[in-house]
């Protein structure tokens, strides 16, 4: 008897699962995750014989499987409530529901980072003897700024000593320090998303501000935008990897004035616009690709400031929310990403008429990025 | 980009290791093979199992398949003229010998041909280059297998194997395949024939087979974690309560997953409709290390004593024998059976023979 109903419902729903999964329709986006899932191998003698294509089966077959994004969340929940794991898949589970990414600062990363100062230092060389400035600002990440919210007994490395180092390496530059006041102001509010790896729009204008000191330029305050909340349920990178069942999501906002609202063009790669932000992506998973279009190689902003200052950005994914205030005060910014070009950026700042360059770049990705090399 | 590589090679190390608890296992290859494994007449349910078999086999080394049949052809061929020849013992033990030396040398060729020719590149200072060979998955377990076969039927305890198809499904019987427990051909010989599918069976089997992928994914995978972290610590800063912590991690990882794919394929194969011998029996409540064997992966301590300790005399001929006959089959067991010891390397075993050797011999 009881044979009989372990076998009846055990059946059942092995059965139910197993045809779902083949007759299920597949989708090649994986919008919790924000990655494209794997497809089915293509078959071949050699591919079968040494292994690939049973492991590309595999892959697809992981990641096709009926309700994945459920048995994540069922997953996740699991080890956080009866494991009692304080990280899920590299994802650190914080306080405040708080999340972060594990950094390490190992050898690779050390020669990562020289290597990476030793190329803005002698492009700087290049820009100061054209009478350009190069500014270098390296942004820590939420994980120092936010490190008493980490679980107990996780340490993350000292990012403030990453910076210094970086920073006395890196020479012909103005090394813009944004740490301290991002420690500072952070008690005060919230500078970081909680799910994901960005600084938001209260950060963003902390590191403008910094920017502007040493730039000697007049930053605009913040009595002079009108802080406007465009999204309140924003899940983010972190999120997608560790798929925390209870998450609360984030707020974004922005800081909105007739500089940033009214440009009079922005040009991607695949689009002009006249915006600095772009909607749809609020409607999508991927809403912090609503700065700046997302990733581009490249982003040219024309405002309707007239001073003809031209800005180069080279730059990560951070300097997106950056945008809506680096375009206060110049009347060109180009924002380049190494990740996704590869040509002479001198040249380009030649023949644009750039008056400052600002490499402008997170401590994570700064100390693991191997594409800056590619700028030349 | 190495350290790119490296966390590559970890991954798929890691899905590989994860048979019969990755996705495709549970939710393709296995309702599939006994959908059609139910549905078939029963003569042709020895060839479900084969062709499943030789699928599972080609997950991880599809050129092993060949020898595997060669083998099997081989021990079923010197079974049968070691039946024929019966009352002549000189080729009867002619048989056995042949067998049981192609046997030891293909596990001994896939094992240690790349070090004996680092050894010798060593010692002349020359420099042969090395075969590379991937440990093929479950190459142990079908040598120990043959050879039960073999010197049982030279023993006349059991019965050689009329059928070529019933003899090439017990060699490649792969529930067992990953850690055990060792099949003898006299436990399933009936079952190769006649299998006992019922509801019932069924039932229970599933019931063992996810008792066992509970012991694996729940605890062992866990409690790893926990011995993984001090494994890779500073052993000499390390406190005694951690050094104890990883002692009792590791006792415990190591049993879990052990047993954990014992049951895995003592359930599979209740499934199929055959019983095979229990492997675990409680062995952390042994109060001594004798009991422990008697407890601990028991069809493989039980194969060493029924065909080499006992063979060579066993304890019946004066102390100094007994002690020669156990130093021979611990040295057998560290030989053959390495891999099976150490389950916990049983993925990185299989796929990768740099990091084999080291396990071995570091």
């Amino acid at each position: 008897m009881k044979n009989k109903i372990f076998f009846l419902i055990f059946v059942t729903v092995w059965v139910i699962i197993v045809i779902l999964n083949f007759v299920l329709p597949k989708s090649d986006f994986s919008e919790q995750e924000n990655r494209m899932y794997a497809t089915i191998p293509r078959f071949s003698f050699k591919s079968f014989v040494n292994g690939e294509y049973l492991d590309g089966v595999n892959d697809y077959v992981n990641d096709h499987f009926a309700f994945r994004d459920t048995f994540l969340k069922i997953n996740s929940w699991w080890e956080i409530n009866v494991l009692g794991k304080k990280e899920i898949n590299d994802v650190y589970v914080g306080q405040d529901s708080y999340l972060f990414e594990k950094f390490e600062f190992g050898e690779e990363e050390k020669t990562t980072l020289n290597s990476n100062t030793k190329i803005i230092s002698d492009f700087a060389q290049k820009m100061n003897e054209q009478n350009i400035k190069t500014y270098f600002i390296l942004v820590p990440n939420s994980i120092y700024i936010n490190s008493d919210k980490l679980p107990e007994n996780v340490q993350a490395p000292n990012q403030e000593e990453i910076i210094n180092i970086a920073y006395s390496n890196t020479k012909n530059t103005v090394n813009v320090d944004v740490e301290k006041s991002l420690l500072t102001e952070n008690k005060n509010q919230q500078l970081y998303f909680k799910t994901d790896h960005h600084m938001n729009s209260d950060g963003a204008y902390v590191v403008y501000k910094e920017f502007c000191k040493s730039a000697n330029i007049e930053a605009v305050t913040t009595t002079d935008f009108n802080k406007v909340k465009v999204t309140s349920d924003f899940l983010g990178t972190f999120d997608s990897k560790a798929q925390i069942w209870n998450q609360e999501p984030d707020e974004i906002y922005v800081y909105q004035n007739e500089n940033n609202m009214n440009i009079k063009e922005a040009i991607y790669d695949t689009q002009n616009t006249q915006s600095i932000f772009n909607e749809e992506f609020l409607l999508t998973k991927d809403k912090y690709s609503y700065f700046l279009n997302g990733n581009n190689s490249r982003a040219i902003i024309k405002t309707n400031v007239n001073n003809d200052r031209k800005l180069l950005v080279v730059k990560d994914s951070y300097a997106h929310i950056m945008s809506q205030f680096l375009c206060q005060n110049y009347s060109e910014v180009h924002f380049l990403d190494p990740r996704y070009t590869a040509f002479d950026y001198e040249q380009y700042a030649k023949e644009n008429g750039i008056t400052d360059v600002l490499f402008l770049y997170n401590v994570s990705n700064f100390v693991e990025d191997n594409n800056l090399r590619k700028i030349s | 980009m190495d350290n790119q590589k490296s966390k590559y090679n970890k991954e798929k190390l890691d899905t590989k290791e994860m048979v019969f608890s990755s996705i495709v296992f549970l939710y393709i290859f296995l309702p599939l093979m006994l959908l059609i494994y139910f549905i078939v007449p029963k003569k042709f349910k020895n060839l479900v199992m084969i062709i499943a078999s030789f699928i599972f086999f080609a997950w991880g080394e599809i050129r092993y398949i060949p020898i595997m049949l060669l083998l099997a052809v081989m021990d079923y061929w010197c079974g049968n003229k070691i039946n024929q020849n019966w009352e002549n013992k000189k080729a009867k033990r002619k048989y056995l010998m042949i067998d049981i030396t192609v046997n030891l040398l293909i596990l001994f060729f896939f094992k240690y041909a790349d070090f004996i020719i680092s050894s010798i590149n060593g010692l002349f200072r020359i420099n042969i280059p090395l075969l590379n060979i991937p440990l093929p998955i479950g190459v142990s377990f079908n040598t120990f297998q043959s050879l039960s076969y073999i010197i049982d039927v030279y023993r006349g305890t059991v019965k050689c194997e009329k059928s070529f198809y019933n003899y090439l499904t017990y060699t490649t019987l792969f529930p067992q395949i990953i850690a055990g427990p060792i099949v003898r051909y006299e436990t399933v010989d009936e079952e190769l024939v006649d299998k006992k599918i019922s509801m019932d069976n069924f039932s229970c089997g599933m019931r063992r087979f996810i008792v066992g992928l509970g012991k694996k994914v729940l605890i062992a995978n866990n409690v790893g974690v926990l011995w993984n972290v001090i494994e890779n610590g500073n052993f000499n800063e390390i406190s005694v309560v951690l050094a104890w912590l990883g002692i009792i991690s590791f006792a415990l990882q190591i049993y879990f997953d052990f047993s954990g794919y014992s049951d895995m394929a003592i359930g599979l194969a209740k499934i199929f409709g055959m019983d095979f011998d229990e492997n675990f029996n409680y062995p952390y409540i042994s109060k001594t290390i004798t009991e422990f064997w008697r407890r601990w992966h028991i069809t493989l301590s039980s194969w060493f004593r029924d065909y080499i300790y006992i063979p060579l005399g066993g304890n019946r001929k004066g102390l100094a024998k007994q002690i020669r006959n156990i130093i021979i089959v611990w040295t057998l067991t560290r030989c053959l059976a390495w891999s099976l010891m150490e389950l916990r390397f049983v993925g990185i075993v299989f796929w990768n023979n740099t990091n084999y050797r080291k396990i071995i011999f570091d």
